[in-house]
C-alpha cells in the first residue's frame, strides 16, 4: 500500500534524523577533547587558575563518590528488591515499598542535593565531604537498582523456586542459593546502568561534597573531593574562555566513559536474549 | 536450628531493607518541609507563592517564586512540545516499522542519549547554542541563554524517556489485535492509527507523565544555560530562572539557616510535592488501565 | 468439482531453514466447505496463513511456488487487497474493545464506507449472516468484551463477513469454545457455505467430518490426500490417511 511506504519513510526520517542528530554531537563533543587528553592531563592537579594541568583529583573524586553510592544502594537495593519480589504478597506493605520506590525515581536531582545536605552534612555533622556526597548520590541511585533487580528476580522462572522448595530448602536458601545466581547476570547489568546515569549528575553532589578545587586528594572520606561533571560545570560557568581545551578534555573523558558503560550494557544485553532464544 | 536461624535473619534483612527505603522518602519529605515552613515566619503564604518578586540578597528581601514556576512552566511547555512529538513519530517507527537490526541500533542511539550527563548538555548549550541563537535570530534574541536553548537540550534529555516507554506501550498491545485488523484488510498504517495506539493510550500517556516530571526535575541544563533572570516571560526568547535552577544557583552563597535559605527548601518542597503528585498519578493510572 | 476458487501449484513455505510446507499442488472448488487435517505440526495452519498473506507478518518466513485467486496470483499481490477478499476468523476469539456496531462497520470504513445509513445495514446484515443479530440487535453499543466467548466468536465471523470476502478462513474457529457455541458455530458455517467458500483449519476429525465437503490431509508438510469428504472416509487412498482416520496419531 501506498500510504503505509509514505508513512514509513517519512517516520524513518525523524527518527534517523534525530539518531543521526545524537550522534553526532556525542561524537563531535567526544572527538572535539581528545587531543587535550594525555597521560598528564589523566594523573595531574588542575594549576594556573585551571588553564593547565589535569583531571586527575576530579577523577579519583568521581570514583570515590561511586564508590560510596554504591556500598550503600547496592545492598540496599538488591535486599529491597528481593523484599518485593520474594518475601511479600500484595498487601498495604509492599504497595507501599514500591509507592516509595517511584515516587524516590521521580524527585529531582537537587532535591536530592538538599536532603543530603540537610540529613548527612547538617545533621551527622559531614559537611561538604566524601562520604555527605556519596550517600547522597547512593540514595538518588536506589530507585535504579530495585527497580532493576526486581525485574530480574521476577524474571527467572517459578518452577525454579517449586523445585528448591520441594527439596526441603527454606526459602532464604531458595533465594540467595538459587534464584539470585540466576539472575546475576541481569542484576550486574543493571548495576552498570545505574553507574552510568550517576556518573554524570551534579546537582546531588555540589553542595554535600563537590569542592571546585583542592590541591590535594582527601584522606578520609570525610574531607570533600572533585568530580567530574562537577569540574565541567566550573570551567563553563565560571572560568569560561581560557580554559577551553581543559574543558573539552574533561567532557571527552566523561562522554567516553559513558559510552563505553552503555555499549557494555548493550552487548551485555544482547548476549543475554540470545540465551533466551535457544 | 542453624537453617532456621539464616532464615529468619534474611527475613529481618529484607525487610529492614525496604523498610529504610520508605523511612528514606517520608526522611525527605520530613527534612525539606521541616526546614522550608520556616520560611512562612519571614513571608506569608499567599506572596510567597503569588508575588513574582524574588529578591532573595536585598536588605529588604523579598521572596516570591511565581517567575521562578513561570520559568520552570515556560521551559517545560516548549521542551514538551518539540520532544513529544518528535518521540511519538520514533517510538512509532522503532516498534512497527523497523527490521531487527535497525531498531536495535537506533535504540542503542536513544539509550545513549538517555546517558548524556545533564552538565555536558548545559556546556554545550552554554557554548554553541547561545551562539547559533544569537546569529541566527539577531532580532529577537538579546541573550543566547533563554528558554528555546534550555528547551532544545531538555528535549534531548527527555526524548529517549518518551521514545522507549511510548514504543513499550505500543508492543504491549496484544498480536491478536494487530492481526484482527490486518485480516480485514486495513493496510498497516490505519491498523496503527485505529487500533494499536488507541489500545496503547495508557501507557503512552504514562510516558507523558513521566517525561514530564523528568524536565520539570532538571538541574543543571537549566542552570547553566535558561539564563537566569527572575522575570516572568513574555517571549521564548527570554531568560528565565526555573525553580531548580534558582536552588542550584543560591545555595552555595547562602547562609545557614537565613530567611533565604529556608525559602529555598521550601522551593524543595513544591519540586518534590509536584514530582511526587505526578508519580502517584502515574501510578494510579497504570494500575486503573490493567484490568 | 465446481470451478475452483484457489490454484495452488508447487507451493512450498519455509521459516529460515526450517520447511513447513514441500510442494503443495491443488484446486480448492468455491462455495464449498474444505476442511483442513493433520497432526500437530503438519503445517496446516502454515497452509491457511499462506492464502491470506498473514505469514508475511513473520520475518524469517519464505515462500515459493505460485497461488492464484480466481485467476490472479497471491504471491506477489500487495496483501492488503488480497484480504479484503479473503477474510479470517482466528482460533481465539479477538474482537477489538470496542462496541459492537464499531467491531462490524470497521472492515467497511477501513475500506472507504462512510454513510451512515450503509454503515448500519451492513452492520445488521453482518450480524444477522453470523446468527448473532437476535442475541444484540438491542445492544450494538455494548463493549465487544462483555459477550460470551462464543457470542465474541461469531461476532469475528461478522466482523470478517462485513467487508463481502469471497472465502473465509477459519483457522480452529471453535477449538476455544465450549461444546454449546462449537454446535451453534458449525450450523452457522454449513449456512454460509451457501454464500462463502470456507476452508477450516480443525484438529477435531469429528468436526471436519460433520461439516465438511472436502478434505485435505497434511502430513509433515506435505499434501497428502485432498478429495471429498465421502471418498476420504470410505475409501481413503494413501495409508497415512487411513491411519489418521483411525486415530493412530492426531
Amino acid at each position: 500500500m501506498i500510504i503505509d511506504r509514505i508513512v514509513k519513510v517519512l517516520f524513518a526520517i525523524v527518527c534517523y534524523s534525530l539518531a543521526g542528530l545524537i550522534m553526532v554531537l556525542v561524537g563531535f563533543l567526544i572527538f572535539n577533547g581528545l587531543d587535550n587528553i594525555n597521560w598528564e592531563f589523566l594523573t595531574s592537579f588542575p594549576s594556573n587558575s585551571m588553564t593547565e594541568g589535569g583531571i586527575w583529583p576530579a577523577i579519583l573524586g568521581t570514583a570515590y563518590f561511586l564508590g560510596i553510592a554504591l556500598l550503600f544502594s547496592i545492598p540496599v537495593g538488591i535486599l529491597s528488591a528481593v523484599y518485593l519480589s520474594e518475601y511479600s504478597k500484595e498487601s498495604r506493605l509492599q504497595r507501599l515499598v514500591l509507592t516509595a520506590n517511584n515516587v524516590l525515581a521521580g524527585i529531582p536531582s537537587v532535591v536530592f542535593g538538599l536532603f543530603g545536605l540537610s540529613l548527612f552534612s547538617i545533621t551527622f555533622g559531614f559537611g561538604t565531604s566524601v562520604i555527605a556526597g556519596g550517600l547522597t548520590l547512593g540514595i538518588m541511585s536506589l530507585p535504579y537498582i530495585i527497580s532493576n533487580t526486581h525485574e530480574s528476580l521476577m524474571a527467572v522462572p517459578k518452577s525454579y523456586r517449586e523445585a528448591s522448595l520441594a527439596l526441603g530448602a527454606n526459602k532464604a536458601e531458595t533465594t540467595f542459593k538459587i534464584i539470585i545466581p540466576a539472575s546475576f547476570s541481569r542484576i550486574l547489568t543493571g548495576v552498570i546502568i545505574a553507574v552510568g546515569r550517576i556518573i554524570g549528575e551534579t546537582a546531588p553532589i555540589l553542595f554535600t561534597g563537590a569542592a571546585f578545587y583542592i590541591t590535594r586528594n582527601p584522606s578520609t572520606p570525610f574531607q570533600p573531593a572533585m568530580a567530574l561533571p562537577t569540574h565541567i560545570f566550573v570551567l563553563s560557568a565560571i572560568y569560561p574562555d581560557n580554559v577551553t581545551p581543559k574543558l573539552e578534555g574533561s567532557i571527552s573523558v566523561l562522554l567516553i566513559i559513558v559510552v563505553v558503560l552503555f555499549m557494555f550494557v548493550a552487548v551485555r544485553r544482547r548476549k543475554e536474549t540470545k540465551k533466551l532464544e535457544v | 536450628m542453624r537453617r532456621k536461624r539464616i532464615e529468619l535473619s534474611a527475613r529481618l534483612l529484607v525487610s529492614f531493607a525496604a523498610l529504610l527505603t520508605s523511612a528514606i522518602v517520608f526522611g525527605i519529605f520530613f527534612f525539606l518541609v521541616s526546614d522550608g515552613v520556616r520560611v512562612f515566619g519571614e513571608v506569608s503564604l499567599k506572596e510567597f507563592f503569588l508575588s513574582a518578586r524574588w529578591y532573595p540578597t536585598y536588605e529588604d528581601a523579598e521572596f516570591g517564586i511565581l517567575a521562578l514556576l513561570a520559568g520552570t512552566l515556560s521551559v517545560t511547555a516548549l521542551t514538551l512540545i518539540i520532544a513529544i512529538p518528535l518521540g511519538f513519530i520514533s517510538a512509532i517507527f522503532l516498534s512497527e516499522f523497523s527490521s531487527r537490526k535497525t531498531h536495535d541500533g537506533l535504540k542503542y542511539v536513544f539509550e545513549l542519549m538517555a546517558g548524556i550527563p545533564s552538565v555536558v548538555l548545559g556546556s554545550f548549550g552554554l557554548k554553541y547554542v547561545s551562539r547559533w541563537l544569537m546569529d541566527y535570530f539577531p532580532m529577537q534574541v538579546w541573550t543566547g541563554l533563554n528558554i528555546v536553548n534550555a528547551s532544545l537540550m531538555l528535549s534531548i534529555l527527555a526524548m529517549p524517556y518518551f521514545v522507549t516507554l511510548m514504543e513499550d506501550a505500543i508492543r504491549a498491545v496484544p498480536v491478536d489485535q494487530k492481526e484482527a485488523s490486518l485480516a480485514l484488510g486495513a493496510n498497516h498504517t490505519s491498523t496503527i492509527f485505529r487500533v494499536l495506539l488507541p489500545q496503547a493510550r495508557s501507557g503512552i500517556l504514562n510516558a507523558v507523565i513521566l517525561g514530564t516530571n523528568r524536565v520539570i526535575g532538571e538541574t543543571m541544563v537549566v542552570l547553566m544555560v535558561a539564563g537566569g533572570a527572575t522575570m516572568i516571560p513574555t517571549s521564548i526568547f527570554d531568560p528565565v530562572r526555573p525553580l531548580t535552577s534558582a536552588i542550584a544557583g543560591e545555595m552555595g552563597e547562602v547562609e545557614l539557616r537565613s530567611a533565604h535559605y529556608f525559602a529555598l527548601f521550601m522551593i524543595g518542597v513544591v519540586l518534590l510535592v509536584i514530582s511526587t503528585v505526578f508519580t502517584l498519578v502515574a501510578m494510579r493510572l497504570k494500575r486503573g488501565g490493567r484490568k | 468439482m465446481q470451478d475452483p476458487v484457489f490454484v495452488v501449484d508447487n507451493l512450498s513455505v519455509s521459516y529460515g531453514s526450517k520447511f513447513a510446507l514441500k510442494n503443495v499442488t491443488c484446486a480448492i472448488p468455491g462455495k464449498k466447505v474444505t476442511a483442513v487435517v493433520g497432526p500437530s505440526g503438519c503445517g496446516k495452519s502454515t497452509f491457511l496463513r499462506v492464502l491470506n498473506r498473514m505469514n508475511d507478518l513473520i520475518p524469517s518466513y519464505k515462500h515459493c511456488g505460485s497461488v492464484k485467486l480466481l485467476g490472479k496470483e497471491i504471491l506477489n499481490m500487495d496483501p492488503v487487497i488480497l484480504r479484503k477478499q479473503v477474510g479470517m476468523v482466528f482460533q481465539k476469539p479477538n474482537p477489538f474493545p470496542k462496541t459492537i456496531q464499531e467491531n462490524v462497520t470497521y472492515g467497511p470504513k477501513v475500506h472507504g464506507i462512510r454513510n451512515r445509513q450503509m454503515l448500519k445495514d451492513i452492520t445488521e446484515k453482518s450480524l444477522k449472516q453470523a446468527a448473532l443479530w437476535d442475541e444484540v440487535k438491542d445492544e450494538l453499543k455494548k463493549n465487544a468484551l462483555n459477550l460470551s466467548g462464543g457470542q465474541q466468536q461469531r461476532l469475528c465471523i461478522a466482523r470478517a463477513l462485513s467487508v463481502e470476502p469471497e472465502v473465509l478462513l477459519l483457522d480452529e474457529p471453535t477449538s476455544a469454545l465450549d461444546p454449546n457455541a462449537t454446535q451453534k458455530i458449525e450450523m452457522l458455517i454449513e449456512e454460509l457455505s451457501e454464500k462463502y467458500t470456507i476452508i477450516i483449519v480443525t484438529h477435531n476429525l469429528q468436526q471436519a467430518l460433520r461439516i465438511s465437503d472436502y478434505i485435505m490431509f497434511f502430513y509433515v508438510g506435505e499434501l497428502v490426500e485432498f478429495d471429498t469428504t465421502e471418498k476420504i472416509t470410505t475409501n481413503p487412498s494413501d495409508p497415512r490417511t487411513s491411519d489418521y482416520l483411525r486415530g493412530i496419531f492426531s
